[in-house]
């Protein structure tokens, strides 16, 4: 017989965006967290997980990276909770790829990385289970219509496995009927915004946001909700340019799922971030706190 | 006299022995594609590709060095793995995409589309500075160097008023631990 394993402590990985356009990512995670009473450090001194760029133009890096947050996350007895798509499909990535290849060992141990495989990487919502957030919501959601968005890394982990079905994900919809939203019905949950290719190529990712957003309009949604702070930043950076900032009517706010958690908990709205939205989302935590969205 | 087929490699300069060197520089089975067009099929940006994702891997199988390194293709790759999910005989083409993008990088072809290898070496670049992504930098420093200032700036700027690009850089305290990861001179070297 062997002894039960203790899970370890989680340490959230937050990545680079998080601490800067994805900020109301970190704030709303925190809400949720103290509101659920999920204890949460942070992984200490980790970098960047080289995100698309990392294995993009360069052989090693997309494995080096992450590799050294996992021998960071197992020398300080934790596993890593993570919050952005890419950087779980990178950790988790190269997590896989370090207990199942001698040669991906050999290349980190010539840079100084020893890591002996013992480190889980969670993401938030493989977490956060649907009940038990339900049995704590204070002030659902009601009649609020969400749109849940995996995007492409989440789901999409041919090595490592994705959190759930790579065409038809559900978890985050599960988690939304549970706050008391409608999660509506759509084609566009797990398409490709676009990524980094959005920086030195708008006019091209534009073409694909646009399909996105217009699934997400006609299936009536109030709101896309998103897991990654790159497919949040850019679905909103594609309405400031289509609209030039004008026809507020036709923007649909996109946020972070934990934000519509949050306040479905109960959270202070002024504590999520929701001012630093470029297409205004404060409509959404108003038809959350009971005022009604559509009039 | 020479074959038909002899003929058709000496004219697009064929290498047999290179869709080999692809398959172990990527840990993918590239011989296993029969080309059934599943990843052009399902390709987000297979519209705006010079070479479908199928017809690449099969121009990786005859060899066509020259024809694939010079393809836009791989660079137009966003990395969305709908292919490999999707692929019946599980390849991940992404990074066959990866390991043909990386032999033009080191061939001096980065001419397919340099703007886009310009942004992930400036993402690098501040990666290797501070441990850590910087978007302002990373931002400025590739719209600068594009010239692209006129284009981007009205959305940098919708960022910095809702306070959403942090000017000071986050550093990684062991700093010298993640600069030794990038290795030999000149990845990513600032």
């Amino acid at each position: 017989m062997t002894a039960p394993v203790r899970p370890r402590p989680l340490a959230l990985y937050p990545g680079c965006s998080l601490l800067s356009t994805g900020r109301s990512y970190l704030d709303s995670i925190r809400e949720v967290a103290r509101t659920l009473e999920i204890p949460i450090r942070s992984l200490d001194d980790w970098n960047c997980c080289g995100a698309t760029s990392g294995h993009f133009i360069d052989p090693d890096l997309g494995l080096l990276l992450p590799a050294r947050n996992l021998e960071l996350a197992e020398r300080q007895g934790v596993d890593i909770l993570t919050a952005c798509a890419a950087c779980h499909h990178r950790l988790a990535d190269a997590g896989h790829a370090l207990a199942a290849s001698e040669a991906a060992r050999q290349k980190a141990e010539r840079s100084g990385i020893s890591y002996r495989g013992n480190v889980r990487v969670l993401h938030l919502l493989g977490l956060l289970d649907p009940a038990l957030v339900g049995r704590s919501v204070r002030r659902p959601l009601s009649g609020l219509r969400v749109a849940c968005y995996y995007g492409c890394l989440l789901v999409r982990n041919p090595r490592a496995g994705g959190l759930d079905d790579a065409e038809a994900p559900v978890v985050m919809d599960c988690l939304m009927e549970a706050c008391g939203a409608v999660s509506v019905a759509w084609q566009g949950k797990a398409w490709c915004c676009g990524g980094s290719l959005a920086a030195p190529d708008p006019g091209l990712a534009d073409g694909l946001m646009e399909r996105v957003l217009g699934e997400a309009r006609s299936s009536g949604a109030d709101c896309i909700a998103s897991a990654c702070p790159l497919c949040q930043l850019n679905l909103e950076l594609h309405q400031e340019r289509q609209s030039g900032g004008g026809r507020p009517g036709s923007r649909l706010p996109v946020v972070f799922f934990t934000q519509l958690v949050a306040l479905a908990l109960g959270a202070d709205p002024r504590r999520l971030g929701l001012e630093r939205h470029i297409v205004d989302a404060r409509a959404v935590a108003a038809a959350a706190a009971g005022s009604g969205l559509r009039g | 006299m020479r074959s038909d087929a002899a003929v058709t490699r000496a004219r697009h300069r064929s290498d047999p022995s290179w869709g080999g060197r692809v398959g172990a520089a990527s840990g993918e089975a590239v011989g296993l594609c029969y080309g059934c067009g599943v990843c052009s099929g399902g390709c987000p940006l297979a519209s705006h590709m010079d070479l479908l994702p199928s017809r690449l891997m099969k121009a990786v199988q005859l060899g066509l060095r020259d024809r694939v390194l010079s393809a836009a293709s791989p660079w137009l790759c966003v990395a969305c793995q709908t292919c490999a999910v999707r692929c019946p005989n599980g390849i991940d083409l992404s990074r066959v995409m990866d390991a043909v993008r990386h032999e033009a990088i080191g061939d001096g072809r980065e001419g397919a589309r340099p703007e886009i290898h310009s942004f992930h070496r400036w993402f690098l670049r501040t990666v290797r500075l501070f441990g850590r992504a910087h978007e302002g930098l990373l931002s400025a420093g590739f719209s600068l160097q594009a010239g692209q200032l006129r284009r981007d700036l009205p959305t940098g700027l919708a960022l910095m008023r809702r306070r959403r690009l942090a000017l000071l850089p986050h550093r990684v305290r062991r700093i010298r631990e993640v600069r030794r990861l990038f290795g030999r001179a000149g990845r990513g070297r600032p």
